[in-house]
């Protein structure tokens, strides 16, 4: 196999969360070289659920493959020795230590960078790192909450039109943040190559959530208008997701062409000849009424029959899928989008590189697995310095 | 000269960190273009190519009749995902026009677009095509379902991705539908496609190879909200949506707080935060309470601590509350609306996270700093975004060397245009 696009660039990880640790999934996974730096304890994400029958966690699994593990204990001076050797030799640093633990540690860009001058050091927080709220405490909800996404989810009350305020499924403030992390890591890097200048990244969970619905701000500053358009079964007027025989699907008929089609595919039923429902935006005021004829249709079909016949036609639409229909499904399976690793299915490829292909190197390891690997072959240590650190508990 | 690689050469600071990045872009609507105007922000230069015949449809006119007419007001969400962008107009219909094109591919390193299959080969700018006149470009492509596989023909928006890839299943209360994630999130591909391409130009840097990028969107939708597959395949079981409930934490939930769409997440993940929190309550007896006493415990007791919690925030402001709770420790935060994120939060305020643009026939407009780029530190790029052609004279001109002449004999015959 071909080697990943990131062949060559090592990566030091030293986190306790889900976002750090998926920012340096991504470069793993595609071909960077990432030592986690665990404390003699483990990295504390090893518990989090959703666990396998022996115990281990199966979203660990997801969010470390292809990492190399090495415990160092930084409580000694002969680790945090160790931990400044690697930064020496490292590309990229990510952590999120709290400010506290970075000032006992000693983990700051402005010591760290005297060490290396090229370094990109990716520092992750639920708030960032300066102002008011700096150090404030935060968790997936509180930084969907902070960061304006829970209350631009479509859930709004479908009587008063109010918004009820919702988390996505899953935690989705750490994917966003560990991507944004990746993302400013690999521009940063970018201009390193060419300047032999490193950057210092100050990356905020509740600013990488506000980042994916920031264009609402955007439109509020051009028409004063909050972003209420979208109910949890009236998507704008379009569709949106539908009751049916064996689940739900979305139907999302955008444009008035899609709808159009929609019609064709019901069979131009009487009702679509009133006015109420001719326009998108008559339509979304008027959707109560149409729901139920909009019932009639979807409600004795099965979601494999609607999402065919509606892509025939051209129609943005697909099934509410659960996990078991998804390691089923025909096109997940040809795009082999699902992986697996050491017995464990999991997502594969989030972006496909044509040549220099996504791909998970090993599972991830055992704590302190790749201790004395790193230390030997990265780090040029001696046997007999690596057996003495060991004997004094330093790793 | 409107090129940002001329004006940031004439400071002494840190440079942009992708400048003399050259992006050649064809992406509209929403998905696409938020990948390149991040790509933008971060210094690349972007050239978005239209035309008058047809407009990005969120600039929300259309050529009607030898005509732009105003169709449908989405101009904040245009100027929400064009900025940092230069725009140029080519008339693909034209000979002349594709070849300019093809010239234009030549001086740049990434080709973007979210077309369906088949319509850059339409226009001779797809990848194998490319590669014969520029060996190491980097196409880029947003897709719905990808460009293999048996749906590769299929449609998608964000909402349909985020349905198929397993999202919207796990979003939303145990007794309701199922809600859609994907308007809000489909951001997420962006990012996704815009890593990608900066993956493939670090590897082109060092050897001098392009080659293809592509996101399909429910792969991105699995890979961020990986959590019910991994259960499913850890146990066999499909899990149930969760509303604003956790496996572990509890109290988890956003609570009412008081006045209309008032709300405040509060999320205790230790036995110290629960603590904290009985004493915020103002009743620290909680704390002996056995229904109480464990994690466990507070998992099995949720709809009556839920209860307890919202006696309390029903008599407080959230963004009152927010900085109660947190000086206590407790993770928690207020459930802010874009007027708050925009014009309240001190925080963000503090660290300058909203830079106002003057957008040409738009207005005063707000736009987000790249998440990291915190008060400039990583030297990001804003500009306006631009009319249609506003920049044909730099690129034309400029870049390709047009002489005057030509240029305008090009626009005469509606080939620039």
């Amino acid at each position: 196999m071909r080697d990943g696009a990131l062949h060559g660039l090592s990566v030091v990880e030293y986190s306790h969360g889900v976002a750090a640790s998926f920012a340096g999934k991504l470069l793993s996974d595609f071909g960077a070289l990432v030592v986690k730096v665990e404390d003699p304890r483990g990295d504390p994400s090893r518990r989090l659920p959703p666990l396998v029958t022996n115990g281990g966690s199966a979203l660990f699994a997801y969010l470390n493959t292809g990492k190399d593990s090495v415990i160092v204990n930084q409580t000694s001076a002969a680790g945090r020795k160790v931990f400044r050797d690697m930064v020496r030799r490292a590309d990229v640093l990510v952590e999120d230590l709290s400010p506290r633990q970075s000032r006992r540690l000693g983990v700051s860009y402005h010591s760290l960078a005297r060490l290396n001058r090229a370094l990109v050091m990716v520092s992750i927080s639920g708030f960032g790192r300066s102002g008011p709220r700096a150090g404030f405490k935060s968790t997936d909800l509180v930084n969907v909450a902070a960061g304006g996404l829970a209350l631009t989810m479509p859930n709004a009350d479908e009587k008063t039109g109010l918004a009820v305020p919702l988390r996505p499924g899953g935690t989705f403030s750490h994917f966003a943040t560990g991507l944004n992390a990746a993302i400013t890591a690999l521009a940063a890097l970018m201009r390193r190559n060419s300047t032999g200048r490193g950057a210092c990244i100050d990356m905020s969970e509740q600013e990488a959530v506000l980042h994916n619905i920031s264009r609402h701000v955007t439109q509020y500053t051009v028409d004063g208008k909050l972003p209420l358009w979208a109910l949890a079964r009236n998507y704008g007027g379009g569709g949106g997701i539908m009751k049916c025989k064996d689940g739900y699907v979305m139907v999302h008929a955008a444009e008035e062409y899609t709808w159009q089609a929609l019609l064709d595919v019901m069979g131009w039923p009487a009702w679509s000849k009133d006015e109420r429902f001719r326009r998108r935006d008559v339509r979304f005021a008027n959707w109560d009424k149409l729901q139920p004829h909009l019932d009639e249709w979807f409600g004795p079909r099965t979601m494999q029959e609607i999402f065919h016949t509606c892509q025939a036609k051209d129609i943005p639409c697909a099934p509410v899928t659960t996990p078991d229909r998804l390691v089923s499904d025909p096109h997940v399976i040809a795009r082999k989008a699902i992986i697996q690793v050491d017995g464990l299915a999991m997502p594969g490829a989030p972006v496909r590189l044509a040549d220099t292909p996504h791909a998970v190197r090993h599972a991830a390891p055992a704590p302190g697995q790749h201790t004395e690997d790193v230390l030997s072959r990265w780090l040029g240590y001696t046997p007999s310095r690596i057996a003495a650190l060991r004997k004094s508990h330093a790793i | 000269m409107p090129s940002k690689v001329a004006a940031s050469r004439t400071h002494s600071k840190p440079s942009p960190l992708l400048e003399g990045v050259r992006i050649v872009d064809f992406t509209r609507r929403f998905a696409g273009s938020f990948t390149t105007l991040l790509l933008g922000a971060l210094g690349a230069e972007v050239l978005k190519v239209e035309s008058q015949l047809r407009p990005d449809p969120y600039r929300g006119v259309k050529y009607v009749e030898g005509k732009l007419e105003t169709i449908l007001p989405r101009v904040g969400m245009y100027a929400a995902v064009n900025h940092s962008k230069l725009s140029c107009t080519l008339n693909l219909n034209k000979p002349e026009a594709r070849e300019l094109l093809r010239r234009l591919t030549v001086i740049s390193d990434v080709v973007a677009d979210s077309f369906y299959t088949g319509v850059m080969e339409k226009y001779g700018v797809a990848f194998e095509q490319l590669r014969r006149v520029r060996p190491d470009i980097v196409t880029v492509t947003m897709s719905g379902f990808g460009q293999s596989g048996p749906y590769k023909q299929y449609r998608a928006y964000g909402p349909v991705g985020s349905s198929f890839g397993g999202v919207d299943a796990m979003t939303g209360f145990p007794d309701g539908y199922p809600v859609s994630a994907g308007g809000p999130l489909d951001g997420i591909c962006s990012e996704t496609l815009a890593y990608g391409t900066l993956a493939a130009l670090f590897h082109r840097s060092l050897t001098g190879e392009g080659q293809r990028v592509e996101a399909a969107m429910h792969e991105v939708q699995m890979s961020v909200a990986p959590e019910s597959l991994l259960e499913y395949a850890a146990t066999g079981r499909v899990p149930q949506r969760k509303g604003n409930r956790d496996d572990v934490m509890a109290p988890h939930s956003i609570y009412p707080c008081a006045g209309k769409d008032n709300w405040i997440a509060i999320a205790v993940n230790t036995g110290g935060k629960w603590k904290a929190l009985c004493r915020v309550l103002g009743r620290p007896e909680l704390t002996r309470d056995p229904r109480y006493a464990t994690a466990d415990a507070r998992l099995r007791n949720q709809a009556s601590l839920d209860t307890l919690v919202e006696a309390w925030t029903r008599r407080q402001v959230n963004t009152e509350a927010m900085e109660t709770l947190q000086k206590a420790g407790v993770p928690a935060a207020a459930c802010q609306n874009v007027i708050q994120l925009l014009e309240q939060d001190p925080h963000l305020k503090a660290r300058d996270m909203f830079v106002w643009l003057d957008t040409p026939g738009i207005g005063h407009v707000a736009v987000q700093r790249v998440p990291g780029d915190v008060k400039g530190a990583l030297r990001c790029v804003y500009t306006p975004a631009p009319k249609l052609g506003a920049h044909n004279e730099y690129v034309f001109k400029g870049l390709l060397g047009l002489p005057d002449a030509e240029y305008d004999r090009l626009v005469e015959q509606q080939v620039i245009y």
